[in-house]
């Protein structure tokens, strides 16, 4: 009698229909039809192959990729890293790490996008772009007391990267300036980024950007004047960012770009030419985000990088990421948003889900509240549209778009193209 | 020099091998070829160890074994130490600083304190630690610790502690009373605990250790109110634990202590912080006490814990015969039996057997595995970081926890940890116990910690080959129902680590 056993580096996950393995030495992710999930589900059982209606094929061929093996008996297979839910919780409370602290000192800002802080639609991928903090109004802002009084707080809490946005952080450099020189001075100072449209940049400024250690994220509105004026009504900004582009090259300042990729609807070709030109801009990373607006018929445009679509949309994995993302969100985990009118929040985008007002309790109160876990623990299979995916522990798309927006789910569609209970990808 | 091998082969199913490799934590399916490749390779290039076996094993075999080898020592570590790393694993257990040790305990230490009320017993059981049976130990006194000293240790304890809670507003801070009997100390037992209640920086977790006698009256409303953690001794039926804990003119506890518990049942039914743990020597019959949890759940709290009694440095067990040994020995068989039947059969386990045997297996199930480091100070065995279980004497000298024998003091509640003697005993622990572990193929899975291994006045090695047996035997029963269940251990909610934390 012989059965199979799928190497222990090999994590096989079923969806509503198909499955998929995780091969974590290649890094990647076999799709599986229907009909070879249900057989693997059975060899998986510990049913032997031959008992398995057409199983010698599906064998065959995951022997020859090196996923798995015949075996003589059947043979417990310990896995990498069982999920063995225990209550870590009071004295035995695992170390609280804040990966990210979103801060919008301001909500004022240098431009007038149109769209900019709409809350009908939802920002894509916006972690790195600007159009964010969704229901903030645009005349809100911190004081240097509010400053104060939030860092005392804050106590020896373990925050890694601070990330500034707005508005435009450097709209009120004197706020900016003030917050950096409270996190300069912790124990152990964290990463800061500052995002910026990139207007306000001025020599003096980088001169403060390289004194402080900042590293400086542009927003971009696109590839030129004519992209600008569509966006803003404001053509001469685009050169103004570029002047600032180049300034910061010539001064080694380290900066990333994140790149509007909406607006004009000039299709996948446009979408792919605009990254390929930020990529020579001399940044050390470059992003793409874009606003999906909900239309009068409750529809959304597909999202511009959707013009790809199949099984090459699913990305390498490894074995870090996919337990990242199988026992947590990779970006909500460890992520606290402060607004410019002092709320908390899980992330800058989820602007319903108010965690209190800092100003009022400091934030190690409203951490000790435990309101921000249920955000922290969330999982791919917590996600309406994701839950029933085999391709979820691969997939790093944002959540916020689907939490915030249960009731347009148009938004999913707008994002993701595959549809987990026909196994098959949309056109 | 030849790599060392890092792993412990092991069957759970007659004829399902594995094996546990110690680099990465992980446990493997395994076959002869499999294990003689592993061998083979310690000081040859694979394909030339896959070689050398061609004459046993069919080119399939090795094939595969070879392309598993393959795997995971290249991505992930396993199997083998270099030469290099005994240098460098001694480097850094040997040469920390001061500095090193320091910062260790203020990051995870300051989770208990433990408060010695008083060194004075009502009861005279003859495995007592305190007592005569154990020369090593202080025996039972008449002191009790002074109020003002034990307010200096939960203010310094608090203090300690602050910066941990400063930074996760999350934790809670446990105060667990000790003695001798601490019900003898009751009005201390109240005044510090409201102390704390006033001055902690976090809230509070209380737990107290009795013999149940003196568990009656208004004390018993008082530890109800302020939710402790109440864990009661009671080691079986009276044949069993009238046999060993008795009140000075020699007879049993076992009635009082039911009467109490019983009355406690009746009035607060609901109340869930109540346990007993029990001890175990070669005269108890394992069945019996397993039929007793069984038959008098009404009235007796679960059983959170069983331990055998102390066999270190002790006249105790010299009362045993070889007969003892061998009746406990079958006994042992028998639990293990009605335990693997039980779970096999996806039945209930009774709740002695759990304590008994499941205890031992979460920490093979709860391992570390490959990316969980441990500490670079204390790499080997699964001891504490002294201080986290911080625990104060009567006259006020701290100990690293309450189960070590006061041969080894750590500081004062005047001066506070004596980092510069809790670096000297770390590097001693390191030297005299953790010598050998750099070639230990169960460093992730020994259970040794300084009281375990402490005498007088210095520590003592114990038998490894022992250890590395029973952490063999309990791999293989953790395997054996798993190839049959491989869901018996999903449900872990048998296992309170908060708990386990305050009884171990």
């Amino acid at each position: 009698m012989r059965y199979f056993a799928l190497h222990q580096d090999v994590y096989f996950e079923t969806g509503a229909s198909g499955g998929a393995l995780y091969d974590f030495m290649s890094r990647r992710v076999e799709p599986l039809s229907p009909a070879d999930t249900a057989i693997l589900e059975q060899l998986e059982r510990a049913v032997p192959v031959d008992d398995v209606p057409g199983a010698g094929p599906l064998v065959r061929r995951l022997c020859d990729q090196k996923l798995g093996t015949r075996c003589a008996t059947p043979t417990r297979r310990d896995r990498y890293m069982p999920v063995l839910k225990l209550k870590m919780s009071g004295l035995v409370e695992p170390p609280l790490v804040i990966g990210v602290l979103h801060l919008s000192l301001t909500a004022s800002c240098t431009l007038s996008c149109t769209g900019c802080g709409d809350t009908a639609g939802a920002v894509w991928q916006g972690c790195n772009g600007c159009a964010r903090w969704p229901g903030v109004r645009r005349d809100a802002a911190w004081t240097h007391g509010a400053i104060d009084q939030f860092f005392d707080d804050l106590g020896a809490l373990d925050i890694r990267n601070v990330f500034f946005s707005g508005g435009d952080p450097l709209a009120e450099l004197d706020l900016l300036d003030h917050a950096v020189r409270r996190l300069r001075q912790r124990t152990k100072p964290p990463g800061i980024i500052v995002t910026t449209n990139g207007t306000a940049v001025t020599p003096a400024v980088l001169d403060w950007v390289a004194e402080n250690g900042v590293k400086l994220n542009f927003v971009l509105l696109g590839e030129s004047a004519a992209d600008y004026q569509r966006a803003c009504g404001d053509a001469g900004a685009f050169e103004a960012v570029m002047e600032a582009l180049g300034a910061a090259q010539l001064r080694s300042i380290p900066f990333n770009v994140a790149l509007r990729l909406d607006g004009d609807g000039d299709g996948a070709a446009a979408t792919a030419r605009r990254r390929q030109w930020a990529s020579t801009l001399g940044a050390q990373r470059v992003f793409g985000f874009e606003t999906l607006r909900v239309q009068d018929d409750g529809g959304v445009a597909p999202a511009a990088w959707m013009a790809t679509t199949g099984p090459a949309r699913v990305p390498q994995v490894g074995p870090e990421q996919f337990f990242l993302r199988r026992d947590q969100h990779p970006c909500l985990s460890g992520t606290i948003a402060v607004g410019a009118d002092l709320s908390a929040r899980p992330c800058p985008m989820l602007e319903d889900r108010d965690f209190g007002h800092v100003g009022l309790t400091p934030l190690r109160t409203l951490l000790g509240q435990r309101r921000h876990e249920r955000w922290w623990q969330l999982t791919k299979a917590d996600i309406p549209g994701c839950s029933a995916c085999e391709f979820r522990y691969a997939c790093a798309d944002c959540a916020a778009v689907d939490l915030a927006k249960r009731r347009q789910p148009a938004l999913h569609a707008a994002v993701c193209s595959y549809d987990p209970a026909r196994a098959s990808w949309r056109q | 020099m030849q790599r060392v091998l890092t792993v412990v082969p092991f069957e759970g199913q007659p004829h399902n091998r594995y094996l546990y490799d110690d680099n990465t934590g992980m446990v493997f399916p395994s076959t002869p070829a499999i294990e003689e490749l592993l061998k083979a390779h310690r000081d040859a290039p694979l394909d030339a160890a896959a070689a050398s076996l061609a004459d046993r094993y069919s080119a399939e075999d090795l094939a595969f074994a070879a392309q598993f080898v393959e795997r995971w020592e290249t991505r992930f570590g396993a199997f083998y130490r270099s030469p290099d790393y005994r240098p460098q694993i001694e480097k850094a257990m040997l040469e920390f600083s001061r500095q090193d040790i320091e910062a260790l305990i203020n990051q995870h230490a300051w989770v208990q304190l433990v408060v010695v009320l008083t060194e004075d017993c009502n009861l005279r059981c003859t495995y007592c630690y305190y007592s005569e049976a154990y020369p090593v130990s202080r025996n039972r006194t008449a002191r009790a610790i002074p109020l003002e000293t034990g307010k200096k240790a939960l203010d310094y304890f608090f203090s300690q502690a602050a910066a941990r809670i400063d930074a996760n507003p999350m934790r809670k801070l446990a105060v667990n009373f000790y003695g001798g009997e601490p019900m003898m100390a009751q009005r201390t037992l109240r005044e510090l605990t409201q102390y704390a209640k006033e001055h902690s920086p976090a809230e509070l977790v209380f737990a107290v250790t009795t013999n149940g006698t003196m568990l009656k009256g208004d004390i018993v409303d008082f530890l109800v109110e302020n939710n402790f953690h109440i864990l009661v001794s009671v080691d079986g039926p009276p044949e069993d634990h009238d046999r060993n804990r008795v009140f000075p003119k020699g007879h049993g506890t076992f009635d009082a202590i039911k009467a109490n518990l019983t009355e406690f049942k009746r009035r607060f039914p609901d109340y869930h912080h109540i346990h007993v743990i029990g001890v175990f020597d070669w005269q108890t019959d394992l069945m019996r006490v397993n039929q007793f949890h069984q038959d008098n759940a009404d009235w007796l709290p679960p059983l959170q814990m069983m331990s055998q009694a102390n066999d270190r440095d002790t006249l105790y067990y010299e009362r045993f015969s070889e007969e003892d040994r061998q009746r406990f020995g079958e006994s042992h068989r028998q639990l293990e039996q009605a335990y693997l039947d039980a779970k096999l059969a996806g039945k209930p386990v009774p709740a002695f057997a759990r304590a008994y045997f499941e205890m031992r297996m979460v920490g093979v199930l709860l391992r570390k595995r490959q990316g969980n480091l441990p500490f670079s100070i204390l790499p080997f065995t699964t001891t504490c970081v002294p201080g986290s279980k911080l625990a104060v004497r009567t006259d006020g000298t701290y100990d690293i926890c309450e189960r070590i024998n006061g041969t080894m003091p750590i500081g004062d509640v005047d001066h506070g940890l004596d980092f510069a003697r809790i670096e000297e005993i770390v590097k001693e622990y390191n030297r005299e116990i953790c010598r050998g572990c750099w070639a230990c193929p169960v460093t992730k899975l020994c259970a040794h910690c300084f009281a375990s291994c402490n005498t007088d006045g210095k520590f003592e090695k114990t038998n490894c080959r022992a250890t590395i047996d029973g952490i063999r035997n309990t791999l293989s029963a953790v395997y054996s129902i798993l190839d049959v269940e491989p869901n018996a251990f999903a449900d872990m909610s048998f296992f309170n680590p908060e708990l386990q934390l305050l009884t171990r």
